[in-house]
C-alpha cells in the first residue's frame, strides 16, 4: 500500500525510535521482558507503522459502502442519523413495561427516521414455554422480562401504538415462531396485514444455544424450524428482520473476539444453507439477517472485530453463496455492550465502562445499541439506570463530535493490521468448523463449546490471579460498598399474570382452540417428519387466532419435535 | 480404609441461561479432588431426588435469574423429609443483596456472588471437614 | 448413620438408605463390604441388567434416556449407574452424563446413580458390582450401566451385564478394528448411533462382516443373530426396536445354558477377586507393620541378596506356614527355586 520509499524512511525513523524505547523500557521492566496482548491473546508491539500494514492491498479497505465494507455498510455513515437506540425492555407485567417504554420514549429513546423502535425481552416464564398458569413457571413469572404470551397480553403492551410505524424487536429463546405467530394475529386484529409490520425476531435456535445451557429442541429441528421462519418472513413479511446471528450470547459464555466472529459466521453459513435447500435464493433473505455483537473492554480490538466481521461476512457471502446484492453482504449490527465485563462491586464504575465500550460501538459503525445498566450485575434497570444508558448513547451521538465524518479510524495502522490479524484467525477457525462438517456438526459434538469454555477459563484464571484488572474485584477493592437501588417488579405480578391467564382460558372459544390447536399438532409431526408444505406456521397463526398461548403451543411442540435438557453436555 | 470423596451436585434452573460460572467452578472443583455431579432441573424436588440417589455432601445452587428462593425452600423441606438436614447447600450467581436475610434464614450456608474465585468455593468446602 | 440402619433403611426399600450403602462401597472396606453382600447378594436376581458401552461421543446418554423414556412407558421400573472417568491426577471427576437424562429426577420409579471409576480398569470396580446388586435387591426391572467411553471394548462390562450393547458412531473406523479385540466378550447387541450422518450403513455392515466371522466362535444354546441397530437418539428414531432386541435377548437368553456358564464363570473370576484383594492387602500390611524392610531392600541394592531370595525370606516370615514360595511352585508344577539356575 506504500511506495518504497516511503517504507525506507518508515524503517529508518522507527529504528532510531527503537533505541530510544528500549532505554526507557530497561529503566522500567528490570527483566527485559514486556509482554502485551490483546485480550484475545494476539501479540502486540508498542508502535504500528506503515510498514505493518503494507501487505495489505488498498482495496481491502477501501471506502465506506464498497466490498468488503471494511470501513462500514454505507456511504454515509452518521451523517444523517445516529444508530437506533434500542435498550432491552421488558419488566413483569405488560402494564409495567409499557411505562417503561413510553418513559424512555419521552426522554429521547429514537430509532431510525425518529421512529418508535422498542427492543423487548419476554421472561423466563415465557422463554422456557410456560405460562403463568403452569406449575414450571413459579418464581420465573415477570422476572428479566415481561410476561407476554397472548394475543391479550399483547394487547395490553402495544395499545394504541401504530405498529406500521414502530419497529418491535421481540426477544425470544425458543419460543420465536410462537411468538411471532402470535404478533402476527394481534396485528391482524388491528387491522395491520403481515407486510406492513416491522421488526425483528431473534430465531436463536442456532447461536443462543450452542453457549448456553438452556434446555431447547434438538440441533436439527433447532436448524429446522429457524429456516422455516426465514421462509415465512420472507414470502409474507418483506419489512421484518428474520434472524440475529447472536455473537453477543457467545461473547458472554466467554469467547475471545475472532471465536465470536467465526462462530456466528458458520452459523449463519449453516442457516443459509439449509435456506437454499429450501429453494430460497441468498439475495432474497441474507439482506435481513442482522447481528447482535458485544462490545468488550479492549477497546481496539473490539473495534477490529467489527470490521474484521464485516469483511469475512461480505466474502464468505458473495464467495460462497454467490450474493449479489450488497444488502446480503452487509453486517447490520445491534450491539449490545459487554454484560460479563460490568462488576457487581462499585457498581458505579460500569457507568464508566459502558460509556467506553458505547463509544467503540460508535466508532466501528453500527446500526443500534442496547446499554445496560449500571446496575447490570445485580438486576434489571432501574429506571435511573435505564435512563442514564440512554443517556450515554446521546452523549456519544450528540457531543463528541465523532459522528461527523466517517469510520474516523480508518486508516490507522495499529487498527487496521488488527482487523487483518482478526479476519485470518477468524477464518481458519471458519474452516476449523467446517472441517467438522460445519456449524450443527460442531454445536453436536461438542467442539464449539470446548473452544468457548477454554477461552471462559483462561479468562476467569486470569481474573482470580489478578493478572488481568477487573476494578473492584482484584484491584482497588472498597471495604464498604456503595449501595445502589436495585429495580424489581411488583410483588403482584406472579398474582395478577397468572388470574390473567385463568381468566382468558376459561373464557375463549373452546371449540375454535380445540381445532387450531388439533391442526397444530398435525402440522408438527408432519414437520418432524420432514414433510415440509410450509404450512407450520400459519397452523400457529390460526392457534394464536383461537388464542393458543405461547405455553400451549410450545408443549405441543417439545412434545412432537423432542427436547433436550441442556443444549450443550456437562463441562470436561 | 479409603478416605471418603467429596460428592458435590452442582445445578442449575434449565431456564436460566448463565451457566459460565457454575462450568467454570465445576471443573476447578474436579481440580481439587471433587467428584462433582453436573446437572440442571425444572422442579425442586428434582435436587431433592438427585441429592438422594447420589448421596451427596454439597448442594450448589447456581442462580442468576432470581426464582431461587421458592426453590431453596422447597429443596430445604424436602431434605428434611428425607432426613438429610445436614447436607451443605451453598449459592452460587446474582443474588440480591436482600435476598441475604431469607437466606440466612433458610440454613442457606454460603452465599458466592459475581467475582468469587474458584479458590474460594474450594477453600470453603475443605474448611467444612466433610 | 450407621452400616445397620442403613441395612434396615434397605430392608424397606429406602432410596436414602440405598444410596448411602452405595456410597459405603465405594470406600472399599472390605469388612463392610463383606456385610452388605451378605445382606444383599442372596436376594438379587429381579433384574435384567443392561450394558451400554461404546466410545466417548456416540452418544451413551442421550441413548439412555430414550430407552428409559419407552421402559417406562411399559411400566417397568430402572435402575441406571453412570461411569465417569476420575482424574488420575486429582482423583476427582466431573459426573455430568445425568443430565441428559435430568427429566427423569422427577420420576419415583427411576434410581440413577452417577460414579466415577476411581482407577478401575474401564472403570467398573466392586463399586459398580455392588451398587448393581442393591439396585437389583430393589427389584428393579431394568438396569441400564453405563460405562467410560475409553475408545476401546470394555470388556468387564460383561461380568456385570446380562445384555451387552455396543455403541458407535458412523465412520467410527479405528473403534471397529479394535472391535476385534473384545468381540468374543461384546456381542450381544450393537447400535450405530447418529445415524442420520453420512456413513452409518457403511459402518453397520463392517461390523456386521465382523461379528459373522466371530458368530461361528461363540457357543450358544439359543439362536441369535446379534443385531445391529441404528439408532438417532435425538430424535428418537430406531429406539423401540433396539428395546425390542433388549427384550428378545431378555427371552432368548435368560434360561439358557450360554447365561448359566456365564454365571459360573463370573463367580468363579469374582471368587478369585475377591481373594487375590485380600491377600494383596493382608500382605501389605504385613510388609509394612511386621517386616524391617529397610535392610532387606539394602541387601538387595548392595547386591547381597537376590530380589528372589529375599521374597522368599519375607514370605516364609509373613506366611508363618511351612510353606516358602518354592513350594507354591512345586504345587503348580514348576520347578523349585533353589533348582531353576542349575
Amino acid at each position: 500500500m506504500f511506495d518504497p520509499d516511503t517504507i525506507e524512511k518508515d524503517k529508518m525513523l522507527k529504528e532510531s525510535w527503537a533505541k530510544e524505547f528500549d532505554q526507557i523500557k530497561q529503566k522500567f521492566v528490570k527483566n527485559g521482558i514486556y509482554i502485551a496482548d490483546t485480550y484475545s491473546g494476539i501479540p502486540l508491539k508498542p508502535l504500528y507503522t506503515p510498514e505493518d500494514i503494507a501487505h495489505i492491498p488498498y482495496d481491502e479497505i477501501g471506502v465506506p459502502g464498497k466490498f468488503p465494507f471494511t470501513r462500514g455498510n454505507y456511504p454515509m455513515g452518521y451523517q444523517f442519523m445516529p444508530w437506533a437506540n434500542q435498550p432491552v425492555i421488558g419488566c413483569g407485567t405488560p402494564e409495567e413495561t409499557r411505562a417503561r417504554m413510553d418513559y424512555l420514549r419521552e426522554q429521547g429513546m429514537t430509532g431510525y427516521f425518529g421512529r418508535a423502535f422498542y427492543n423487548l425481552v419476554y421472561d423466563l416464564a415465557t422463554h422456557g414455554g410456560f405460562d403463568p398458569a403452569d406449575r414450571a413457571a413459579e418464581g420465573r413469572i415477570g422476572e428479566c422480562g415481561m410476561s407476554v404470551y397472548s394475543v391479550p397480553t399483547m394487547e395490553i403492551l402495544f395499545k394504541d401504538i401504530p405498529l406500521d410505524q414502530t419497529n418491535v424487536v421481540h426477544i425470544t429463546m425458543n419460543q420465536t415462531l410462537p411468538i411471532l405467530a402470535i404478533y402476527i394475529a394481534y396485528a391482524e386484529s388491528r387491522g395491520y396485514s403481515t407486510d406492513q409490520l416491522r421488526g425483528n425476531s431473534m430465531n436463536w435456535y442456532h447461536t443462543y444455544n450452542v453457549a448456553s445451557g438452556l434446555a431447547t429442541f434438538p440441533p436439527k429441528i433447532c436448524d429446522k424450524l429457524a429456516s422455516e421462519l426465514i421462509w415465512y418472513c420472507t414470502k409474507n413479511m418483506p419489512l421484518w428482520n428474520t434472524t440475529n446471528l447472536f455473537g453477543y450470547g457467545i461473547e458472554e459464555a466467554g469467547a475471545n473476539a475472532y471465536e465470536e466472529v467465526a462462530v456466528i459466521v458458520s452459523a449463519g453459513m449453516s442457516i443459509t444453507r439449509r435456506c437454499v435447500e429450501m429453494g430460497l435464493d441468498p439475495d432474497e433473505f441474507l439482506p435481513r439477517f442482522g447481528f447482535q455483537i458485544g462490545q468488550g473492554n479492549d477497546f481496539f480490538e473490539e473495534i477490529a472485530k467489527i470490521r474484521a466481521l464485516r469483511k469475512v461476512w461480505a466474502k464468505t457471502n458473495k464467495n460462497i453463496f454467490g450474493a449479489k446484492k450488497p444488502q446480503s453482504m452487509h453486517v447490520r449490527i445491534h450491539t449490545h455492550t459487554s454484560g460479563a465485563m460490568l462488576t457487581a462491586q462499585q457498581p458505579l464504575v460500569n457507568l464508566i465502562r459502558t460509556t467506553i465500550q458505547g463509544l467503540g460501538a460508535a466508532l466501528s459503525g453500527v446500526q443500534a445499541m442496547e446499554i445496560p445498566g449500571y446496575d447490570e450485575a445485580l438486576a434489571i434497570p432501574s429506571e435511573d439506570a435505564a435512563r442514564l444508558s440512554l443517556r450515554i448513547q446521546q452523549v456519544v451521538a450528540e457531543e463528541t463530535n465523532i459522528t461527523r465524518v466517517i469510520d474516523p479510524l480508518g486508516g490507522s495502522y495499529y487498527l487496521e493490521w488488527l482487523t487483518s490479524e482478526l479476519e485470518k484467525k477468524a477464518q481458519e477457525l471458519i474452516e476449523k468448523i467446517e472441517d467438522q462438517g460445519g456449524f450443527i456438526e460442531a454445536w453436536e459434538n461438542g467442539y464449539i463449546r470446548s473452544v468457548i469454555e477454554s477461552s471462559a477459563r483462561k479468562w476467569k484464571e486470569a481474573t482470580d490471579s489478578a493478572k488481568r484488572t477487573v476494578i473492584g474485584v482484584n484491584k482497588y477493592r472498597m471495604e464498604e460498598e456503595q449501595k445502589i437501588p436495585i429495580y424489581k417488579i411488583k410483588p403482584e405480578t406472579a398474582d395478577i399474570q397468572k388470574e390473567r391467564d385463568f381468566y382468558y382460558k376459561k373464557n375463549r372459544d373452546k371449540d375454535s382452540y380445540d381445532k387450531a390447536m388439533i391442526k397444530l399438532k398435525e402440522k408438527l409431526i408432519q414437520f418432524k417428519r420432514g414433510e415440509n408444505d410450509h404450512s407450520l406456521v400459519p397452523a400457529m397463526i390460526e392457534a394464536a387466532r383461537s388464542d393458543a398461548t405461547s405455553g400451549e403451543m410450545m408443549t405441543l411442540m417439545k412434545e412432537t419435535l423432542g427436547w433436550l435438557n441442556s443444549a450443550v453436555v456437562a463441562p470436561c | 480404609m479409603e478416605k471418603k470423596t467429596v460428592r458435590i451436585l452442582m445445578t442449575k434452573a434449565e431456564q436460566d441461561c448463565h451457566d459460565r460460572g457454575v462450568r467454570y467452578i465445576t471443573t476447578k472443583l474436579r481440580e481439587a479432588g471433587f467428584e462433582v455431579i453436573y446437572t440442571n432441573f425444572l422442579y425442586p424436588e428434582e435436587i431433592v431426588n438427585t441429592a438422594v440417589q447420589e448421596d451427596v455432601d454439597v448442594i450448589g445452587l447456581s442462580s442468576s435469574t432470581l426464582g431461587h428462593i421458592p426453590v431453596l425452600r422447597d429443596v430445604k423441606d424436602g431434605l428434611k423429609k428425607e432426613g438429610l438436614d445436614d447436607i451443605l447447600i451453598i449459592l452460587g450467581g446474582v443474588v440480591p443483596d436482600d435476598d441475604r436475610e431469607k437466606l440466612s434464614e433458610l440454613g442457606i450456608d454460603a452465599l458466592f456472588g459475581p467475582g468469587t474465585t474458584a479458590g474460594e468455593v474450594i477453600d470453603y468446602i475443605k474448611a467444612k471437614n466433610i | 448413620m450407621s452400616l445397620d440402619k442403613m441395612l434396615e433403611g434397605l430392608k424397606e426399600g429406602k432410596v436414602g438408605a440405598a444410596s448411602r450403602l452405595m456410597t459405603v462401597l465405594e470406600l472399599g472396606n472390605d469388612h463392610q463390604v463383606d456385610r452388605i453382600m451378605e445382606e444383599v447378594y442372596p436376594k438379587t436376581g429381579h433384574s435384567w441388567v443392561v450394558g451400554v458401552t461404546g466410545p466417548a461421543g456416540a452418544g451413551k446418554s442421550s441413548l439412555l434416556n430414550n430407552l428409559i423414556y419407552h421402559v417406562r412407558k411399559q411400566e417397568k421400573t430402572v435402575g441406571v449407574i453412570l461411569v465417569d472417568p476420575t482424574s488420575p491426577i486429582s482423583g476427582g471427576a466431573v459426573l455430568g452424563d445425568r443430565i441428559r437424562m435430568s427429566s427423569f429426577s422427577r420420576d419415583e420409579k427411576v434410581f440413577i446413580r452417577s460414579m466415577g471409576s476411581r482407577g478401575s480398569l474401564g472403570g467398573l470396580s466392586i463399586a459398580t458390582l455392588g451398587a448393581v446388586r442393591i439396585l437389583d435387591y430393589l427389584k428393579k426391572d431394568f438396569i441400564f450401566v453405563e460405562t467410560v467411553g475409553t475408545g476401546q471394548v470394555d470388556i468387564n462390562i460383561c461380568d456385570i451385564a446380562d445384555t451387552v450393547c455396543l455403541v458407535l458412531m458412523p465412520g467410527a473406523g479405528d473403534v471397529i478394528q479394535s472391535l476385534k479385540a473384545g468381540i468374543r466378550e461384546v456381542n450381544d447387541i450393537f447400535v450405530v448411533n447418529k445415524c442420520d450422518r453420512p456413513g452409518a450403513e457403511d459402518t453397520a455392515f463392517n461390523i456386521k462382516a465382523i461379528v459373522d466371522i466371530v458368530e461361528k466362535q461363540v457357543d450358544r444354546d439359543f439362536e441369535w443373530d446379534a443385531p445391529i441397530c441404528l439408532t438417532n437418539s435425538l430424535t428418537g428414531d430406531g429406539i423401540t426396536q433396539l428395546l425390542e432386541k433388549i427384550n428378545e435377548h431378555y427371552q432368548k437368553s435368560e434360561n439358557s445354558k450360554y447365561r448359566k456358564e456365564k454365571k459360573k464363570h463370573q463367580a468363579k473370576k469374582e471368587i478369585v477377586e475377591i481373594i487375590l484383594r485380600k491377600l494383596e492387602k493382608f500382605f501389605r500390611r504385613q510388609l509394612e507393620e511386621k517386616i524391617e524392610l529397610d535392610n532387606i531392600i539394602n541387601d538387595i541394592v548392595f547386591k547381597f541378596k537376590s530380589p528372589q531370595r529375599a521374597s522368599e525370606e519375607i514370605f516364609f516370615k509373613i506366611a508363618g506356614l511351612e510353606l516358602t514360595l518354592s513350594q507354591l511352585a512345586e504345587g503348580r508344577g514348576e520347578e523349585p527355586f533353589e533348582n531353576r539356575n542349575a
